[in-house]
């Protein structure tokens, strides 16, 4: 008995330090395992997941392990992945991040696949590839095309009798007309703006309308010389705060989703989002909300730009390349897919999906396609691509922003306050 | 003092002894054989590595570059947010810390008598300490303190006040989350309660005897007998109260305007937000040494506060 406790706890041991691979290998078959990653919420994972049975319904002897969370999170993943030498076979990969991945060596080069035909391109318009290239190769597949936006909600213009502004509308009508419509519907809790999350899109915006940018060419200071660009940027922000025409930091503080947002509730008209951001704000608010382009400024030049709100990368760490190649493949061409997917990440890139998907995706999609046709029309190429330091850049803006929105400070000091502290940053980040 | 001390037998066989010693620590050691190898691999080992990549610019993705002295001296001359986070913390922790504490001594003398149901109670009164770090606690606190939340009705209603935004007005956000962690006052409240089984009954019949009121026993007799107890749960709560991360990471994310910028939350936000590793090592490392300092300064002054039993003079 004892003698039969000891074997029997010895093979429990055994068994316990046996590595999981060990027994996945016993059972070894022809199918192949890849792991792809992406970032997304509720709506766009339960797509994907969709799409990723799809693919392996075309592909039977490939498996799809998925890896998928929160933007916030991702970055913090991958990172530590790409670190242990341990990323996924496939990931999404992001603009911010595509230069810092190829110069460490984690992407491969997808040009000699797109020219042997395994990534079928031939329906794409080579400027909806652009985003994936860094120094003339091909280390990404675009996702979709996103440009920034103002989303609004025509039936609140309408309850308060006020016309919606016409794209080239300027940023003196954003405020008149947020005005008016605080004005009218104020009583029931309705603002006519919100101060937005403005280093990631208003501001560079703002700053391309007079051909500047927020960071230099070579990425090791800021863009603009003159502070005073920054000081009128604010003061238009607070100046409808203080009016109390845009909504205080004490509503919009604690939005913590987009589906949250006051236009969602029907509690401002506007929302500045990236276009395809639209169906999925829409479907939480129940209605049916409109896009319209950013301000414009008299005589400045075109502010905006097309993005691609994803891309896909096969990472050098896979051992399965031939089967990446097929998911970014499938993804890219496969009609079903696509119209499984909805477009959540932008307008797809192949004009034959685009075609498939206008007449069969509802009207929101209809919306966001031909604003994106109008934004090809009237904007720039995308400035380059921000540098290591700019999250923390990013985070220094948005506390400054804050302390502007909670009227702490003048917007000429934020804007002295901002500078300094990001020369900082860029000292230490170099 | 009584001396206890043991008498040590004379070693016969000395050769033995030693043979069955190193038994007894081959056998000791094979026992804690899993928890060593965890602490190597996971404490000792990544605080090394830590040490060291707290003089290197490190951003994960590409291999540490060694800089020397440079984030030390950054954090200290050029960085207010590191102040300002500093200054947030330590707020936070004089003003929890003594709250906390004082919340459940208080409830641990509620929970101390023997009426019915008392074990039930206590049971009830440990469950926010079991859930209060978690996610869904920190929703629901964002929730409760929000614009159009539960405290704000109770407010309308018994006081006909329309509340404010106590999470997104910088002048309440950080009281919302001393409340949060105050209202986790179960681990305290359970240390105090064994306390107060140690104190001899004998002492309160005495005093009763003598005619000391509930106060005069409280504080004559209760709070004397009990420092020891109050000593250890203040090193600990300081410790933690320092170390405070989740819920300023979940509710407020630091804000509004920097008012909950918690130091973990700080660190956090170097090392995975802006992946500036060596930069948030060496953060770690300034609070290990501010920790580390508080701690032996409480340790220094608990022999002017704490009192013993055995060390009454015999």
């Amino acid at each position: 008995m004892k003698r039969w406790a000891r074997v029997s706890s010895a093979a429990v041991l055994v068994a316990t330090l046996l590595p999981g691979t060990a027994w996945a290998h016993m059972k070894r078959d022809e199918s192949t395992t890849i792991r792809i990653a992406w970032w997304g919420n509720q709506e766009i994972d339960n797509r994907m997941l969709k799409v990723i049975k799809l693919f392996e319904a075309k592909y039977p002897n490939i498996n799809v392990q998925p890896e998928y969370m929160a933007n916030k999170d991702y970055w913090t993943k991958m990172n530590t992945e790409a670190a242990g030498g341990n990323l996924p076979d496939v990931m999404m990969m992001d603009y911010a991040y595509i230069r810092n991945y190829v110069k460490n060596n984690f992407l491969v080069d997808l040009t000699p696949y797109t020219k042997n035909g395994s990534i079928h391109v031939n329906d794409v318009n080579p400027a909806d590839l652009q985003g994936g290239k860094v120094n003339g190769k091909l280390y990404a597949i675009n996702i979709g095309d996103n440009a920034p936006a103002m989303l609004y909600d025509p039936q609140l213009f309408k309850k308060a009798g006020v016309p919606v502004p016409k794209p080239g509308y300027t940023w003196d009508d954003l405020a008149k007309v947020a005005t008016q419509i605080r004005n009218k519907l104020g009583k029931q809790g309705v603002y006519g703006i919100e101060p937005y999350d403005n280093v990631n899109m208003f501001f560079p915006y703002y700053l391309r309308q007079r051909g500047l940018t927020l960071y230099n060419a070579q990425g090791t200071g800021l863009g603009y010389k003159d502070d005073s660009l920054l000081a009128n940027f604010f003061a238009y922000w607070q100046n409808l705060i203080k009016k109390g025409v845009a909504a205080p930091p004490s509503v919009t503080q604690s939005i913590s989703d987009p589906t949250d947002e006051l236009i969602v509730h029907g509690k401002c008209p506007f929302l500045n989002v990236w276009s395809n951001q639209a169906v999925y704000i829409s479907e939480a608010a129940g209605k049916n909300l409109k896009l319209l382009p950013l301000p414009t400024l008299p005589g400045g030049k075109d502010g905006l730009w097309i993005k691609a709100s994803a891309l896909w990368s096969a990472t050098t760490q896979s051992k399965h390349l031939d089967a990446d190649l097929k998911w970014i493949d499938f993804f890219t061409n496969d009609l079903q897919a696509q119209l499984t997917f909805g477009a959540e990440f932008g307008i797809p890139i192949s004009q034959k999906v685009q075609q498939h998907l206008y007449t069969r995706l509802g009207p929101l999609y209809r919306t966001e396609y031909d604003y994106i046709q109008y934004v090809k029309k009237h904007s720039r190429p995308i400035d380059p691509p921000d540098p290591p330091v700019a999250s923390k850049i990013r985070q220094i803006f948005s506390t400054i922003q804050q302390a502007v929105n909670y009227l702490q400070t003048t917007p000429e000091a934020a804007a002295q306050q901002f500078r300094q502290q990001a020369e900082v940053a860029f000292r230490q980040g170099s | 003092m009584t001396t206890n001390a043991v008498p040590v037998t004379a070693t016969a066989e000395p050769r033995l002894r030693t043979a069955r010693r190193v038994k007894d620590y081959a056998i000791a050691y094979s026992f804690i054989a899993p928890w060593l190898l965890g602490f190597l691999c996971f404490t000792i080992g990544p605080m090394i590595v830590s040490f060291l990549l707290s003089f290197t610019q490190y951003s994960v993705t590409s291999a540490p570059k060694w800089i020397g002295l440079r984030n030390y001296v950054d954090i200290f001359t050029v960085d207010p947010q590191f102040w300002i986070a500093l200054g947030v913390t330590l707020k936070f922790v004089i003003i929890s810390v003594p709250l906390k504490l004082a919340f459940s001594l208080a409830v641990a003398m509620l929970l101390h008598g023997n009426y019915r149901g008392v074990g039930v109670y206590r049971t009830i009164f440990y469950v926010p300490s079991l859930i209060g770090g978690s996610v869904a606690v920190a929703e629901m606190w964002r929730q409760l303190f929000g614009l159009n939340g539960a405290v704000n009705n109770i407010l309308q209603f018994l006081f006909g006040v329309p509340g404010d935004n106590w999470i997104a007005n910088p002048n309440t956000a950080l009281w919302t989350l001393i409340l949060l962690v105050i209202w986790q006052f179960g681990s305290p409240m359970l240390i105090f309660l064994a306390g107060l089984r140690q104190i001899p009954k004998e002492l309160y019949e005495a005093a009763a005897v003598d005619g000391a009121n509930g106060v005069v026993r409280f504080f004559r007799i209760t709070v004397p007998m009990l420092t020891p107890i109050i000593f250890f749960n203040l090193v600990m709560q300081l410790i933690h109260g320092f170390t405070t991360f989740t819920q300023s990471y979940l509710i407020t994310s630091g804000g509004p305007l920097n008012r909950t910028l918690f130091y973990a939350l700080y660190l956090y936000q170097h090392a995975f937000q802006f992946f500036d590793m060596g930069y948030a090592c060496a953060l770690a490392w300034i609070l290990l040494a501010i920790v580390g300092t508080a701690t032996a300064l409480v340790f220094k002054s608990s022999s002017a506060w704490v009192y013993y039993e055995s060390e009454r003079g015999a």
